[in-house]
């Protein structure tokens, strides 16, 4: 007995270290397995509402790009503006136009973002309180960011491409050809698109964006633009290099798409299964 | 008094870490090259006199504080825990003809700057290459964790050699 006390007082860290670092082990594969716990996440409140307040601040540094950055939306949409005031009619009815509408978009700011890691998360301002549930797609002005993943009542957190779970399903605009979209951990500028198939054709400068066949991103949303393409030796399908059209490090105001049919369309297809 | 310096170091390295760190990275096209890793600091100025055990639960909690604000839970923690079983063994390696003093803190104040340099190299260069095997779970891409290693080491390095420069710690 005493000895084996003597054995826990003289080795003691070891065992401590030991448990420890088993424990570490343990967090990570949990956390690579989806099962992330929520509580501690940067979706609680506490650093949620902290990372808020460091980025209120942080904005004043960064009104003058913000504003040229919003001023350029502006212009975009104006100018559809009157492309459509242009056309003389409209062929349906407003009213019913209108009604048809079936996705809803929810103006977002980031609050918490990475670029560093392999798997990387982006925090927004926006929760259950303002409509935003789990499995909405999320876009920049510029293309598409990522997937809403955990939801409290004032905050979201995102699973954006820059994670190596990400998988987007792309659509190479010139033929049509759908591919899965994910990212290798290195450059936060360059996507890997794979799944096309070596019979078509694929070139330098081919734009890729969202397909419309899942209910997250509207059709023709952009993903990238092909930089490169390789086709692995005994592969049947190429290995394409996509960069993105979307600074991530500098992300500030995305749009989360609420789509009122995404329930259906889920249910209607599990049946399937 | 110990108590409360040791709290406050512990706040102001998680903070520095997430709120200024975290924003820096070093990237290019084809790679990203790493980033500043500040809160070992925190690992390293631990007294002298603590015993192992409370050296491991102490760099546990930085490292799971810093994991928060990261979403990478365990990560940071497991890079951390090493580094702090790692300690005593560089410490020894280090230790000079007359022994350490028990009220000493391996800081500039108590030991040599070159002395720290040492240290803090040994330390950081542990907690980097641990980090980042962690972060990437396999030995697979042991040429991105050596050269994330090598990066961050170099930036990190400079930031708290200056800092052990300006700031006396006790």
């Amino acid at each position: 007995m005493r000895s084996l006390l003597l054995l826990l007082l003289r080795y003691g860290h070891v065992l401590l270290f030991l448990t420890l670092e088993t424990f570490c082990f343990y967090l990570i594969v949990k956390n690579n397995d989806y099962q992330r716990s929520v509580l501690i996440h940067s979706s609680n409140m506490i650093s949620g509402n902290l990372m808020d307040r460091v980025n209120s601040w942080k904005d004043y540094f960064r009104l003058q790009e913000i504003n040229d950055s919003i001023a350029m939306e502006n212009a975009r949409l104006r100018e559809r503006l009157l492309y459509f005031a242009q056309l003389d009619k409209i062929p349906v009815d407003t009213l019913l136009a209108k009604e048809n509408s079936k996705l809803e978009i929810i103006p977002a700011k980031v609050i918490n973002n990475s670029i560093q890691l392999i798997n990387n998360y982006i925090t927004l301002n926006k929760g259950k309180v303002d409509g935003v549930d789990k499995r909405m797609g999320v876009v920049a002005r510029d293309g598409v960011v990522g997937v809403i993943e955990h939801v409290s009542d004032n905050f979201s957190t995102v699973l954006p491409f820059l994670n190596s779970r990400s998988r987007i399903r792309g659509m190479i605009r010139r033929n049509g050809a759908i591919g899965s979209v994910s990212w290798d951990g290195r450059s936060p500028n360059i996507l890997i698109m794979e799944g096309i198939p070596k019979y078509l054709s694929v070139q330098q400068g081919d734009t890729v964006l969202t397909s419309g066949y899942s209910t997250l991103f509207p059709e023709g949303y952009p993903i990238g633009i092909v930089t490169e393409v390789t086709l692995p030796r005994g592969s049947n399908t190429f290995v394409i290099k996509l960069r993105t059209p979307v600074s991530m490090a500098e992300l500030k105001y995305v749009y989360i798409i609420s789509n009122k049919d995404q329930q259906e369309q889920l249910e209607l297809e599990s049946l399937n299964q | 008094m110990d108590q409360v310096i040791i709290l406050i170091r512990f706040v102001i390295a998680v903070l520095i870490q997430v709120l200024v760190c975290k924003q820096i990275v070093l990237f290019t096209d084809d790679f990203i090259h790493g980033t500043v890793m500040f809160y070992p600091i925190f690992i390293m100025l631990l007294p002298l006199r603590y015993s192992k055990s409370v050296i491991l639960l102490l760099s546990f909690l930085v490292g799971i504080s810093v994991d928060i604000f990261y979403d990478s839970l365990g990560v940071h923690a497991g890079a951390s825990v090493v580094t702090a079983f790692v300690r005593p063994l560089i410490l020894k390696i280090l230790e000079p003809d007359s022994g350490y003093s028990i009220k000493a803190i391996p800081s500039k104040h108590y030991f040599r700057i070159i002395w720290f340099m040492q240290y803090a190299a040994l330390l950081l260069g542990t907690h980097l290459l641990v980090y980042f095997s962690l972060e990437a779970f396999s030995f697979v891409f042991w040429k991105e964790i050596i050269l994330k290693t090598i990066v961050t080491f170099g930036l990190s390095y400079i930031i708290l050699v200056i800092h052990q420069m300006l700031i006396n710690s006790r």
